[in-house]
């Protein structure tokens, strides 16, 4: 009579477990057998799987990041500053307001805006610079959420989505630069961006946002882009129906 | 007598301000925590941003690293943490999996059996659910022991050693299935 083996004895037996009865059973248990085989393979194939490398841009970035903490820490420079300066800015100006209710209000109220504007803006650029991918994607998600974004910030969504060595930041970008596509300067960056772009994902991303947004100048990159070799079959697709849209 | 500075101490170093000894920690562990996240997500594009990402928060975090504790399980739980943040946030990726992206470039004679083995091994462990994938790479490819998962998830040794036998179990049938 062929005994009743779980797979779990078996990986048991296969993790090294020494349990003499049991191997005695499943000698006679060919069912058993092939399972523990079956098991094996899978062992083997995990214990045998290639090595792989650690790309070395890695190391580099990591190494930079580590200079830049150093100095720093040496500088004792800090994007809290920026913040700190944006709130004596904030500061002063109400100390002012306080101080000298005579004075007109409303120009200084103006260039405390602008120079606020300026500050945060410098920030969200300087972010879009570090070395971590999540600390990129959350600076992109900040000039998402700001209802206003200056030509320079613009120019570093679209310098992020062509230029970023993580697809997942410039997939976060082009969602923010899909904010401001009624403006034709972004349109323009868009459809240039499509001619360069490799990622399938950012690819069918552009497309669809194109469509949406009825930019006939695209039909150049997409057409391009089914007559390449290279280009993956869905994203010669999406083109394909795009151009049905928009020619 | 092994005179080989520990991770422990090297972690306390960075700790106290000697951030260039997170280079040595990067050359002990880079390679296991790129391979994790490489299996984990089986994305090769994330794994380089999150294996970046990890040592810069290794450094970024340096202070709420715990004296003693082992730096093994803290930057493995730190990993667990974005790997799971990945699994929320970045699906959009996922359609795209080719097991090639997982493995080394390998030259056209030497492809064999064992690496079309390892190909389909790759394609049955993406239809594994995240978190049993993710056990599976900690416990086999890792070569965690079940106390240290079992430190890393909360829970009992006994309970770390049922998951990883129920997914193997899973993951033959989804191997064998497949052929």
């Amino acid at each position: 009579m062929e005994t009743n083996i779980t797979d779990e004895q078996l990986i048991e037996l296969l993790e090294g477990k020494k349990n003499l009865t049991l191997t005695k059973q499943m000698e006679e248990n060919p069912a058993a057998q092939k399972r523990y085989f079956e098991l094996k393979e899978i062992i083997d194939t995990i214990a045998n799987s290639s090595e792989v490398e650690v790309p070395e841009h890695i190391r580099a970035n990591v190494q930079q990041a580590i200079y830049d903490e150093q100095a720093n820490l040496q500088n004792g420079f800090s994007w809290m500053h920026i913040a700190a300066a944006a709130i004596i800015l904030i500061l002063g100006f109400s100390m002012g307001k306080f101080t000298n209710k005579a004075v007109d209000s409303s120009a200084e109220l103006a260039e405390l805006k602008t120079e606020v504007q300026s500050l945060k803006e410098a920030t969200l650029a300087s972010s879009l610079k570090r070395h971590s991918a999540s600390d990129r994607i959350h600076a992109v998600s900040q000039i998402e959420s700001a209802s206003e974004a200056s030509p320079e910030l613009l120019a570093t969504l679209v310098n992020t989505l062509n230029s970023d060595d993580s697809p997942n930041v410039r997939y976060a970008a082009l969602q923010a630069l899909t904010n401001y596509i009624d403006i034709d300067e972004v349109k323009y960056e868009l459809v240039k961006s499509l001619e360069e772009q490799t990622d399938p994902l950012i690819q069918i991303s552009l497309i669809v946002i194109l469509v949406e947004a009825q930019v006939k100048s695209a039909t150049v990159p997409m057409r391009n882009l089914i007559e390449a070799e290279e280009t993956l079959p869905q994203v010669k697709e999406q083109a394909e129906i795009a151009l049905k849209v928009l020619v | 007598m092994n005179l080989e500075t520990t991770d422990e101490q090297l972690m306390a170093r960075v700790q106290n301000g000697q951030l260039d000894q997170l280079n040595e920690l990067f050359d002990r562990y880079s390679k296991r925590i790129y391979g994790y996240f490489l299996k984990s997500t089986l994305a090769r594009a994330d794994s380089d941003d999150l294996t970046q990402e990890l040592f810069i928060r290794v450094m970024k975090y340096r202070k709420s690293y715990k004296d003693g504790q082992s730096f093994e399980i803290w930057v493995f739980q730190i990993a667990r943490n974005m790997v799971k943040d990945h699994y929320k946030k970045m699906k959009v990726h996922s359609d795209y999996f080719n097991p090639v992206d997982v493995m080394p470039e390998v030259l056209e004679e030497t492809v064999n059996v064992d690496v079309e083995r390892e190909q389909h091994l790759y394609r049955a462990m993406k239809k594994l659910p995240d978190e049993k994938r993710e056990l599976l790479v900690l416990s086999k490819f890792e070569g965690l022991k079940y106390e240290q998962i079992a430190t890393l998830r909360k829970t009992t040794v006994s309970n770390i050693k049922v998951q990883v036998h129920r997914t193997m179990k899973e993951l033959k049938d989804i191997y064998f299935e497949q052929n």
